[in-house]
């Protein structure tokens, strides 16, 4: 495997990491009536993988830059499949909206807790479309 | 830049084997990874013009000998249509 392989792998992990990790963090708050105690459990761990995966992809990106593949790990075919993991965040954020406006009239929807759903659905699906993007194009070789 | 179901057809692998280079070679000619020229052979990702023009002088072709539209009726200059990718 060369260094290239391993640091697209490993950024891909981290992509995965990330993703998880602000979910836990923002999901923590959508339940207000749980166990006193839950949300700082879930969101704290969550608040944390999430700050470590970026700041090791910062790190790995660098790295990546010094040791002469950081044109290769951020290449034509990367930056395009990040735009269509944006997209895909746009129509999950999109989705979201749409569902939590037609439930509006049946359920209360609280204003933070909608805004939670859709701020995970704008953070959380990009990443995991552009760590998904990128196995793809690894597993086709 | 499109990728998957592309109508592009491309005869890059071609070219690449006549030049005598590997993907990884021709990947540091244009500055991309390897794995961008394997998508690019095998019609999951379609290049930039700036990358289609770059992969042409790296290999001494011009873009529409390395590229072109299978269904137009046009083959790619100076190249049969049969086995076309």
């Amino acid at each position: 495997m060369t260094a290239f392989e391993r640091l697209a792998r490993r950024r891909q992990w981290l992509l995965l990491g990330a993703a998880a990790g602000f979910t836990a963090w923002q999901a923590a708050f959508l339940f207000p009536k749980a166990r006193p105690g839950f949300a700082t459990l879930l969101s704290l761990p969550g608040f944390a993988l999430f700050f470590v995966s970026f700041g090791a992809m910062w790190f790995w990106a660098k790295a990546a830059s010094d040791g002469g593949v950081g044109d290769s790990l951020e290449d034509e075919m990367t930056r395009h499949n990040r735009l269509l993991a944006l997209a895909a965040g746009f129509w999950a954020m999109l989705s979201i909206g749409a569902l939590l406006l037609a439930a509006a009239p049946f359920v209360p929807v609280d204003a933070s807790q909608a805004a939670r759903l859709v701020l995970i659905g704008g953070v959380a699906v990009p990443l995991v479309r552009f760590a998904m993007l990128e196995r793809l194009v690894d597993d086709g070789e | 830049l499109t990728t998957e179901n592309s109508r592009l057809g491309n005869r890059l692998k071609v070219h690449r084997a006549r030049a005598g280079l590997t993907q990884g070679q021709l990947a540091e000619a244009v500055a991309v990874s390897r794995r961008t020229i394997n998508s690019v052979e095998n019609g999951i990702f379609v290049p930039s013009t700036e990358l289609a023009l770059r992969l042409g002088a790296a290999l001494g072709a011009s873009v529409e000998e390395l590229f072109f539209l299978p269904d137009d009726g046009v083959s790619p200059a100076g190249l049969p249509r049969s086995g076309l990718h």
